[in-house]
């Protein structure tokens, strides 16, 4: 009796240990990232997505490129084929030149539906070429963050739709948000002379 | 020796949440304010989770920056918080006037994300929150007669000491008459059912067709707080908005 007593006091224990360990760890990974990144960067946030093709992608990656980023879901049927169709206008309206250090990047609300595979027979459907990327999270927190950082509001609805601003983000080099293409009556063109 | 084997079991559960001043919100159903579809009411069901008793006080919220000292006032990334973030403390320090048993205010989402996440816990969901909540007030004209006067009062210059409120039937302190309090999803609130653009935003709620779909009309002080939440930013940070933290029951 008394070793099993021990034994739940030390499980105690190990469960308050683990956490400080975590914590430390977590601790040291941000004294150690770079110090280039400004304040209002974009790249400041850590969390780890998960792309089209199964991989781990992490937002600062992007650095050095401007980006043209949405929150979507591919179930979607009103405003994000919408949203689609206005990035890719963007991606139509400026230079060759410029395309080269543009990166076009959506991302899902909707993890339990858009899973990797959904997403590469999507980028495929829409014939999206590869400065386009496709991630999301299982974690509803690094949506939440990412939308709260980009001003986004979503909400799940009872019929699984999802209920979200409408909301184009360019992101210039750095990672700073430069300009928003909010609400569907704006012009992509117009938004495309900022890039 | 198997009942001596569960007793522990469930100590090691129960202690370790209490512990960490928690408790158990057992699951159920309720019908939130905008449960409703079309008019039908729906229930929303919640299932378990551990809740902070109180809401995080001045005095742990310093212990997190001396192990984080990236959300120290001088180091808080910009994205992460607008100018209001601990405005009254300087630099590593709260105003000498504020108690360590206050709730900590002045932070923003993403601040108290950070403190939740290095607890291990995180934030709870308007559903969650507002479920806990609910429990003071079917039934109890008086209680929220008490809320509506609280949100109706201008804001004390001192906040009082967390567990200064009162206790709710789950063993909660202070969800109502001290704070308001961040919600993990508290971007969700107030949008339509059809997103054809911001303009559209949060004209069924205030719009008489809004409140025909809200499913309890007389929750006036549950509509303050749902028109509180769509207010916000999560960079911002004002002297009445604090937290608590949660966390699921595997």
């Amino acid at each position: 009796m008394k070793t099993l007593f021990i034994v739940v006091i030390s499980l105690v224990f190990n469960v308050y240990a683990e956490d400080h360990k975590h914590e430390h760890h977590e601790h040291h990974q941000e004294m150690a990232s770079e110090p280039a990144t400004p304040g209002e960067s974009l790249y400041n946030i850590e969390t780890t997505w998960t792309t089209f093709s199964n991989k781990p992608f992490k937002l600062k990656s992007l650095k050095g490129n401007q980006v043209v980023l949405a929150m979507v879901y591919l179930n979607c049927q009103y405003t994000c084929p919408m949203t689609i169709s206005h990035m890719k206008q963007i991606e139509n309206s400026i230079s060759k030149e410029k395309l080269k250090n543009t990166k076009f990047v959506l991302v899902s609300f909707d993890p339990q539906n858009d899973t990797p595979s959904k997403m590469t027979e999507y980028k495929k459907k829409q014939q999206l070429n590869d400065r386009w990327t496709l991630m999301t999270s299982k974690k509803e927190e690094d949506l939440r963050e990412l939308a709260g950082v980009l001003g986004v509001k979503y909400k799940k609805m009872a019929d699984g739709e999802i209920s979200h601003s409408f909301m184009i983000t360019l992101l210039d080099q750095s990672g700073i948000i430069k300009k928003q293409l909010i609400g569907t009556d704006q012009s992509p063109k117009e938004f495309a002379k900022e890039l | 020796m198997k009942v001596a084997f569960l007793f522990f079991a469930l100590l090691l559960v129960v202690s370790t949440a209490y512990s960490q001043g928690m408790v158990a919100i057992p699951a159920g159903e309720f019908t939130p304010l905008y449960g409703s579809t079309k008019g039908v009411k729906q229930k929303e069901r919640v299932e378990s989770f551990d809740m902070d008793i109180y809401p995080i006080t001045v005095g742990e919220y310093q212990s997190f920056l001396r192990k984080f000292p990236q959300w120290k006032k001088q180091n808080i990334k910009k994205i992460f918080s607008g100018k209001d973030y601990l405005r009254s403390w300087k630099g590593d320090r709260p105003s000498p006037t504020i108690d360590q048993k206050s709730p900590i205010t002045e932070i923003s989402w993403f601040a108290a994300k950070a403190y939740c996440s290095a607890q291990g816990k995180r934030l709870p969901t308007i559903m969650e929150w507002e479920y806990a909540a609910s429990n003071d007030l079917q039934k109890n004209q008086d209680m929220t007669k008490k809320i509506l006067d609280w949100y109706a009062e201008p804001n004390s210059e001192r906040l009082g000491k967390v567990g200064s409120t009162f206790e709710n039937k789950f063993g909660i302190w202070d969800l109502h008459g001290l704070i308001w309090e961040w919600t993990l999803d508290f971007n969700s609130s107030m949008v339509t059912g059809e997103s054809r653009g911001d303009s559209s935003l949060e004209k069924s709620m205030y719009c008489g067709s809004g409140s025909i779909n809200a499913a309890k009309v007389d929750d006036y002080a549950a509509f303050m707080r749902f028109a509180m939440r769509s207010s916000l930013k999560a960079n911002y940070a004002t002297k009445n908005l604090g937290f608590r933290c949660v966390r699921s029951i595997q």
